[in-house]
């Protein structure tokens, strides 16, 4: 009889718990995040962490009113990682971006994962390959992490007003049908957040760089350095901040396209593919439109600036065939450039050179006249014993007296 | 004579910036790659080494790191434990199952609190909130789990129960003449300053259960705790987890690779 008491006891303590996690979950979006697990009870002290056996600095630390707000807010601890049931967490598994989360896709009805992004991914460039994949140097390629980080959801700024503002008038006439208003305002959030660029041109190509700026890396799978972009104009006018300049997606990631399945320019699916280009570089479909009377002749010139693959080809460079980061780009200089281009790439050599001599010969000239200019001002007239322009100085009092 | 002299100098100042200004224009068409080669040499003296990533990582939070962190991950603070310049941020490395842990506490708790181990009976130390920002030693302090704006600090006080100063069991001026001489000394030297340096520290730190139970090592009440609080650090669900990390982990020494770390 006393065991059925304590049970009934455990049962109505069970549901009180889970009435206030329900709660607690009901709440997000307000700040409060979904901590069923009582994970925070460790993991909100901003100090816990330790390096791993690799040497790196694993942050544990879960900011928690940031996470509530951010894009997997709603969202439980093992909804994401799954299996963590000891503590001490001896049976981490590393997170599966494409594993279900137990929230409903509201389009289809069905749990939502982000496979179909995963699936994309893996056969782009930058994927590993359809099926488990056999790309070199595997450990070259991103992971989702690279790229993503767990953003906050942020308000649009607006044709009537700021942020804030703006969600507040908005929301105020959506919950007028929508009578869940922490439904109305995730709904919002998620579709505001997505109607923003989630970088600007200089951090994409920042993020971008972080990988293509490092030689020995990109060698080893055959390409050429971003410096081949950085010698572009394109690059110039991300530099100076101008707005819509062309960064990385914009040539790459065009309309109509995603980040996530980005193809070598030989595939003719891809943007930057001879027969795509042309729509590519003139009207998108969408909000920018870079160069509209783009013809073909136009859009089949060269953007990025010769690298070391033509350097090679004009016999300017002789790479060590026996270094591994090398023999990938002797082998991919001959199908990537073409003969004219090695041609084009020898005339532009010329024109620079030709540049240098004129603008050095320039700079030298001025150099040598202004040095002569001050040394003849300064040099004391034959016969006198004042200097050339003290003289001229006093005549011009003389006369002037 | 005067206006000559003025005259040189308008003159010069005309010209000497004309003069930058073309040299400037001389390095810049014929030696471009110069501050390239210099940034490339850094790289390429990184990747020689096993290093490299470590030496591009200046970061306190690193490049992958998913969850969002806000300023409370690197708290500036006037007294940082000198320990931290040699054992790093995530101190606690060698017991995989407590060392996430331990390493929270750095947090807002000074290393002498646990690894300078006040000896029962002992008087002239007591532990109270030292600001992070003045560096005074306060008695309300802002924040809580773990946010806060002060750390507890052992504190030296006077017969009277006055604060004085920080008790430090090694003394700053003593490890910062040691980090500055170490590449002159030999190997031995090394290992026999580390063992000179760490002579006050105790051979068994304060461990989780020392303090998470009722009249433990720290009296939560008299730094300040809020009666809730206290409860809940000395409640079951602490003193649970406690426990249940005691039936893995029961540290009888803690080595500091004074012999272990010269190879």
């Amino acid at each position: 009889m006393h065991l059925i008491t304590r049970n009934w006891i455990q049962v109505l303590l069970s549901a009180g718990i889970l009435l206030f996690c329900g709660a607690g979950t009901a709440s997000t979006g307000n700040g409060i995040m979904p901590d069923t697990e009582n994970c925070l009870l460790c993991h909100r002290y901003p100090a816990m962490g330790r390096f791993d056996k690799t040497g790196r600095k694993r942050i544990f630390y879960i900011a928690d009113e940031l996470f509530a707000r951010s894009v997997h807010g709603k969202l439980r601890c093992k909804n994401c990682h799954i299996g963590l049931d000891q503590i001490p967490h001896t049976n981490v598994r590393k997170v599966d971006c494409s594993t279900k989360c137990h929230i409903k896709e509201p389009s289809t009805g069905r749990e939502f994962s982000h496979i179909n992004m995963v699936r994309k991914y893996e056969a782009s460039v930058h994927g590993r390959g359809a099926a488990g994949g056999s790309k070199p140097f595997p450990e070259d390629l991103p992971t989702c992490k690279y790229c993503h980080s767990n953003r906050m959801y942020n308000s649009l700024d607006g044709l009537w007003g700021k942020s804030e503002a703006l969600s507040n008038e908005t929301l105020a006439r959506c919950v007028g049908c929508h009578t869940r208003k922490e439904w109305a305002r995730n709904f919002y959030s998620h579709f505001t957040h997505r109607m923003r660029r989630r970088r600007t041109q200089d951090e994409v190509v920042k993020l971008c760089t972080s990988c293509h700026e490092d030689q020995k890396k990109m060698a080893r799978h055959g390409l050429e350095s971003i410096s081949t972009y950085k010698d572009t104009f394109h690059w110039v006018q991300v530099k100076y901040g101008v707005r819509n300049a062309p960064d990385c997606l914009s040539c790459h990631v065009p309309v109509g396209y995603s980040t996530h399945d980005i193809r070598p320019r030989t595939d003719p699916v891809s943007p930057i593919h001879l027969s795509n280009r042309v729509r590519t570089c003139s009207n998108q479909g969408g909000v920018q439109v870079c160069h509209p009377g783009a013809t073909a002749q136009f859009a089949s010139g060269r953007v990025h600036a010769y690298g070391v693959k033509a350097q090679i080809l004009a016999g300017e460079k002789v790479p060590d065939e026996q270094e591994p980061e090398m023999s990938a780009v002797i082998k991919r200089a001959g199908m990537d450039i073409s003969e004219k281009e090695v041609f084009h790439y020898r005339v532009l050599k010329l024109l620079k050179l030709f540049y240098k001599l004129l603008i050095g010969g320039v700079i030298s000239f001025m150099l040598l006249h202004q040095s002569m200019h001050f040394l003849r001002s300064r040099r004391k007239p034959h016969g006198t014993g004042q200097a050339f322009s003290g003289k001229q100085g006093g005549n011009d009092q003389g006369r002037c007296g | 004579m005067k206006n000559r002299f003025l005259l040189l100098v308008v003159k010069g100042l005309l010209v000497f910036p004309l003069l930058l200004f073309g040299l400037w224009l001389l390095k810049l068409v014929y030696f471009p790659g110069f501050e390239a080669k210099k940034a490339v040499a850094i790289i390429e003296a990184a990747e020689e080494n096993i290093f490299d990533t470590i030496l591009k990582d200046r970061q306190p939070v690193p490049r992958g790191h998913f969850h969002l962190v806000d300023e409370f991950v690197s708290q500036p603070e006037v007294n940082p434990p000198l320990c931290l310049t040699c054992h790093g941020t995530f101190p606690h490395s060698k017991e995989k199952k407590v060392r996430s842990l331990l390493n929270f506490h750095t947090g807002f708790i000074s290393c002498s609190v646990c690894h300078a181990r006040q000896k029962p009976g002992q008087t002239g130390v007591t532990f109270m909130w030292v600001d992070r920002r003045t560096g005074q030693v306060v008695s309300k302090v802002k924040g809580q789990y773990g946010k806060y704006t002060a750390k507890i600090f052992p504190i030296r006080i006077s017969d009277s129960g006055e604060p004085q100063r920080i008790f430090r069991p090694i003394s700053d001026k003593a490890a910062r003449q040691f980090l500055k001489l170490k590449d002159q000394f030999t190997h031995d030297q090394v290992a026999r300053a580390k063992i000179k340096l760490h002579a006050n520290i105790s051979e068994k730190p304060v461990f989780c259960s020392d303090c998470h139970r009722k009249d433990g090592y720290l009296d939560f009440a008299a730094l300040g705790f809020p009666k809730m609080r206290v409860a809940h650090l000395v409640s079951t669900e602490v003193v649970g987890l406690v426990n249940k990390y005691r039936t893995f982990y029961m540290p009888s020494k803690i080595d500091f690779g004074a012999e272990g770390s010269v190879e």
